[in-house]
């Protein structure tokens, strides 16, 4: 972990301070738009830990997204507050099995093959939720009570209540944060970026790289389960559109545009990419044609994503990264 | 024999119908340099694939200090000691020069994929990698992105994240292509400070090199060893100097 100097530690506690009192400050749509945010840039984080650090771009984390949802919704009872308790480690263990199986099973590919046998995957739990019974079918489940975290009769979190649910997704957020960049300070960190960056090298100094890559898929796969099982509690809803290629497409597209080589790159590739969604609906009908061009643009025009548009104008300089440091070094040389 | 760090016993690898490598028996003993030459297209290249792990081979059996390690993959060999150069530079480009060694020192101790532990504070791992830099000479260039330095630091950075793995085998695959005389002379005497302790096994186009460190040649060609022994034994074998120095001296 690169020591974070004080002005780094002075603006992250800011932010999480400023995130914490949103609630009191504007009004209740936009705490739910904020959580929405929270949420789908946990996704994002959760895929980048696979695309940015693993080098593995996958394109079936819509499908952990999803199940996870499905899991909580099939697993709640109909008019009874489901335990937070009990559904979040079922919504997230039953993810973790399906991501092992498709983790070993496409982890054999590389690069482009690895892309299509990941899609495959996540289209053939998109088609079990849309084709089967099991989960209402096209029509989706809807889920009727959100899911408290209750001690004995005290209830301490009740995510049907909006101000909790947004503190309990950016606790998710920070979490999700924290948890990867603590992951790239370990051994097992550098053994899953040495193999990103040079497999040949990373198994000739005795790296078990298909391993390491495994465990950081099914990790990946897990926080994206955590960000889609809040995602089913926030909306009340699942349907199978959650599990598709659209949505692992839309993730892909935070990630890139938030920048690859950080932890929190993509969660600002979130707020970009749902900040203009809403900002387009609001103003113009046929905004996906508005909405594609601008991220076609903000890509050719920043292609190291978010980061490049901060070190361009200026923003980044202060805590540029080792890796734009050394580029800089070689630029002079 | 006892004192064989390795022994590789009729190893052989076809590629379709294309057999590559046929039948090769060699072993390396501990502080030896065994020195593999041929033309090109011998098998030489192959062979040390099949050595390190990077190709399986499809006859033959591979003895690591007596343990078989024939279908073990490359990470599991280089963990039971064997560690290896490539022909073309493999190492991390974007990492300092102490990176490098430290990921090398890490990836072969208890907790190379610990998820608790800093791993930029161990102190045995850096203990280690810095000895390793120490070894080839790198110890002053600890903190330079290994991109900026030259090609022939670039060679011997990758053999010092061979010696981090603690390896009892070092494979080193023409470590001295490309280099300029300067460059390949003190990689040569790099090479043969090596030994200690440890076997080496060298494939080298430079044949002046190879008769100044190593202690036995092999002779390759079309995939099968056609020699094999102490350097001036080999030097005067006939089928040898028909089949290959006869050429390079007339060359020289």
């Amino acid at each position: 972990m690169q020591p974070l100097s004080t002005r780094t530690h002075i603006a992250l506690l800011a932010a999480v301070v400023a995130a914490a009192i949103l609630p009191a400050l504007v009004p209740d749509y936009y705490v739910q738009f904020a959580a929405k945010v929270l949420i789908l840039g946990t996704l994002a984080m959760a895929l980048n830990l696979a695309v940015g650090f693993g080098g593995l771009v996958s394109l079936c984390h819509a499908a952990f997204f999803g199940l996870a949802g499905y899991a909580l919704v099939l697993a709640a009872p109909e008019y009874d507050e489901p335990s937070l308790l009990l559904t979040l480690p079922l919504a997230v263990g039953a993810t973790v099995l399906v991501a092992l199986v498709v983790g070993v099973l496409s982890l054999r590919t590389r690069g482009v093959y690895f892309i299509m046998v990941t899609l495959a995957f996540g289209e053939m739990l998109f088609f079990l939720f849309h084709d089967t019974p099991i989960g209402g079918g096209s029509d989706g489940l809807f889920l009727y009570v959100k899911p408290v975290l209750a001690f004995g009769e005290t209830i301490l979190l009740d995510l049907g209540n909006p101000v909790t649910f947004y503190l309990v997704s950016l606790a998710a957020a920070a979490g999700t944060w924290w948890l990867i960049r603590h992951l790239l300070s370990t051994p097992f960190g550098d053994a899953l970026t040495a193999a990103r960056d040079n497999e040949r090298r990373a198994l000739a100094l005795g790296i078990p790289v298909f391993r390491v890559r495994l465990i950081a898929f099914v990790l990946s796969a897990a926080l994206a389960g955590l960000a889609g099982y809040l995602s089913a509690a926030q909306f009340g809803f699942v349907a199978p559109q959650m599990l598709g290629w659209h949505l692992s497409a839309t993730a892909l597209v935070m990630v890139v545009l938030g920048g690859t080589r950080r932890v929190a790159g993509p969660l600002a590739g979130a707020l970009v990419v749902t900040g203009l969604e809403e900002v387009l609906k609001y103003f113009i009908d046929d905004w996906k044609l508005v909405y594609g061009l601008i991220v076609i643009a903000l890509v050719l025009l920043a292609p190291g994503g978010l980061q490049d548009v901060a070190r361009l104008t200026g923003l980044g300089r202060r805590a540029g990264t080792p890796a734009l440091k050394l580029k800089e070094a070689n630029n002079v040389g | 024999m006892s004192g064989d760090v390795l022994e590789a016993r009729g190893l052989g690898k076809r590629f379709g119908g294309l057999a590559a490598c046929s039948g090769v028996s060699l072993s390396v003993r501990e502080g030896e340099v065994h020195a593999v030459i041929g033309p090109n297209g011998a098998g030489k290249s192959t062979l040390i694939n099949l050595l390190s792990g990077d190709l399986r081979p499809t006859d033959g059996t591979i003895l690591l200090d007596g343990r078989d390690v024939t279908v073990s993959g490359p990470d599991r060999r280089c963990r039971g000691g064997i560690g290896r150069s490539y022909q073309k530079t493999t190492i991390f480009p974007e990492r300092t020069v102490f990176d490098n060694a430290r990921l090398a020192a890490q990836a072969t101790r208890p907790g190379a994929l610990a998820m608790r532990c800093d791993g930029k504070r161990r102190s045995d791992v850096r203990e280690a990698a810095l000895a390793a830099l120490a070894e080839v000479g790198l110890e002053g260039r600890a903190d330079t992105p290994a991109r900026s330095m030259s090609h022939g630091e670039q060679r011997q950075l990758e053999v010092a994240m061979v010696l981090a793995t603690a390896p009892r085998l070092v494979l080193l695959d023409e470590p001295l292509a490309g280099m300029g005389h300067a460059e390949a002379r003190r990689m040569t005497g790099l090479i043969a400070s090596l030994k200690a302790g440890r076997g080496i096994l060298l494939v080298e186009h430079d044949m002046d090199a190879v008769f100044a460190i190593a202690d036995r040649l092999t002779v390759m060609a079309d995939g099968k060893v056609i020699a094999s022994g102490t350097v001036d034994a080999v030097r005067r074998d006939p089928v040898v100097r028909a089949a290959y120095l006869g050429e390079a001296e007339d060359v020289a």
